[in-house]
C-alpha cells in the first residue's frame, strides 16, 4: 500500500526540524543592518537640517506664511470688495449721469429713443 | 519514491484527472457533484479486483474512455504546468552559496546573520563525513534498492544529504 514508511516519516520529521531552525536563523536581528555613519558635505548637511521640525528656519517660514495669509484674506480682499462697492454702486447712485472730469459738470443721461427697432 | 508508478497510483491519478476534467465540463456545482458520484461509482465497481491482468485492462479501458471524453480546454491552475504563473517565482530563487560571494564590507553590515551562517556551515562540515559513512554502511552490496534516503539513526546525527533540502530557497518571495 502507499504512504510513507516509518523511516521516511522519521527522516521528514528530522528535516522539518532543521528547516524550521534554518528559517528562524534567516531573520535579521534588531541592530541589523549595521550601516557605517554617513559623512555629509557642508551643502548636503545644510539641506539635511533645512526645514526639519522645530528648527528656526521652519518657524520663520511658517510665520511668513501666516502673515501672508492674514494680509491677503483679512486686509486685501475685504478692502477690494469695499472699494468696488463704494466706487461703482454708492457713488454712481449718488450722481447719475456722466461727469466731466475737468469741470466737474454733470451731464444727465440722454433720452433713450423709445423705438428700439430700426 | 520509486521510478515507476504502481497500479494504485495510476488508478488514483486517472480518477483525479477525470474529476478535474469533469469540473471543466460542469459549471454548476450540483450538476458536477451528480456526475462526480457517477464517476466514483464507476471506479468503485471494480475496487476489489484481484486479477492484475483484468485490472490493467480495466485501467486501459478507463484511460481510453478518459481520452475520448476529455475537455478540449480544461481549467489549469495558474501555478500548475501550462498555467499562466507556472514557474513565475523561479527566477527569484537564489541558492544560499551566493552569500559566500558577498564583499566583506557587505557582510560586516549583517554581523549576527553571518555569525549564525558560519555556525551552520561548520555543522555541515562536521556532519558530512558521518553522513557519507552512514550511507556507505546502509547501502546493500548490489546498490540501493530504493530512492528514499535513510533518516539519522543515532542521537546527535543529522539525516544524510540534509543540506540541500534544509537550505533551499523559499517557494515564493516574502
Amino acid at each position: 500500500m502507499g504512504g510513507y514508511s516509518a523511516d521516511e516519516k522519521l527522516r521528514l520529521q528530522q528535516l522539518r526540524v532543521l528547516r524550521r531552525r534554518w528559517l528562524r536563523d534567516q531573520e535579521l536581528s534588531e541592530r541589523e543592518p549595521v550601516l557605517p555613519p554617513r559623512r555629509l558635505g557642508p551643502v548636503a548637511a545644510f539641506w539635511e537640517r533645512f526645514l526639519q521640525p522645530d528648527s528656526l528656519w521652519r518657524h520663520q517660514v511658517f510665520r511668513l506664511y501666516r502673515a501672508g495669509v492674514f494680509t491677503v484674506t483679512r486686509l486685501l480682499l475685504p478692502s477690494w470688495l469695499a472699494l468696488y462697492y463704494i466706487k461703482y454702486h454708492v457713488m454712481v447712485s449718488a450722481a447719475r449721469g456722466d461727469r466731466i472730469l475737468e469741470t466737474g459738470e454733470i451731464i444727465p443721461p440722454l433720452e433713450e429713443d423709445p423705438d428700439d427697432h430700426h | 519514491m520509486a521510478a515507476y508508478l504502481t497500479h494504485q497510483q495510476k488508478v488514483l491519478r486517472l480518477y483525479k484527472k477525470s474529476l478535474r476534467h469533469l469540473e471543466s465540463w460542469c459549471i454548476h456545482r450540483d450538476k458536477y457533484r451528480y456526475f462526480a458520484v457517477l464517476l466514483r461509482a464507476q471506479f468503485d465497481q471494480h475496487k476489489h479486483e484481484k486479477d492484475m491482468v483484468k485490472a490493467t485492462e480495466l485501467l486501459k479501458a478507463g484511460e481510453q474512455e478518459f481520452w475520448e471524453r476529455q475537455h478540449p480546454q480544461p481549467y489549469i491552475f495558474p501555478d500548475s504546468p501550462g498555467g499562466t504563473a507556472y514557474e513565475r517565482y523561479e527566477c527569484y530563487k537564489v541558492p544560499e552559496w551566493c552569500l559566500d560571494f558577498w564583499h566583506p564590507s557587505e557582510k560586516a553590515m549583517y554581523p549576527d546573520y553571518f555569525a549564525k551562517r558560519e555556525q551552520w556551515k561548520k555543522l555541515q562540515l562536521e556532519s558530512w563525513d558521518k553522513e557519507v559513512k552512514q550511507l556507505e554502511e546502509e547501502t546493500p552490496p548490489g546498490g540501493p534498492k530504493t530512492e528514499a534516503l535513510p533518516p539519522a539513526r543515532k542521537e546527535g546525527r543529522l539525516p544524510p544529504l540534509w543540506w540541500q533540502y534544509v537550505t533551499r530557497p523559499r517557494e515564493s518571495p516574502m
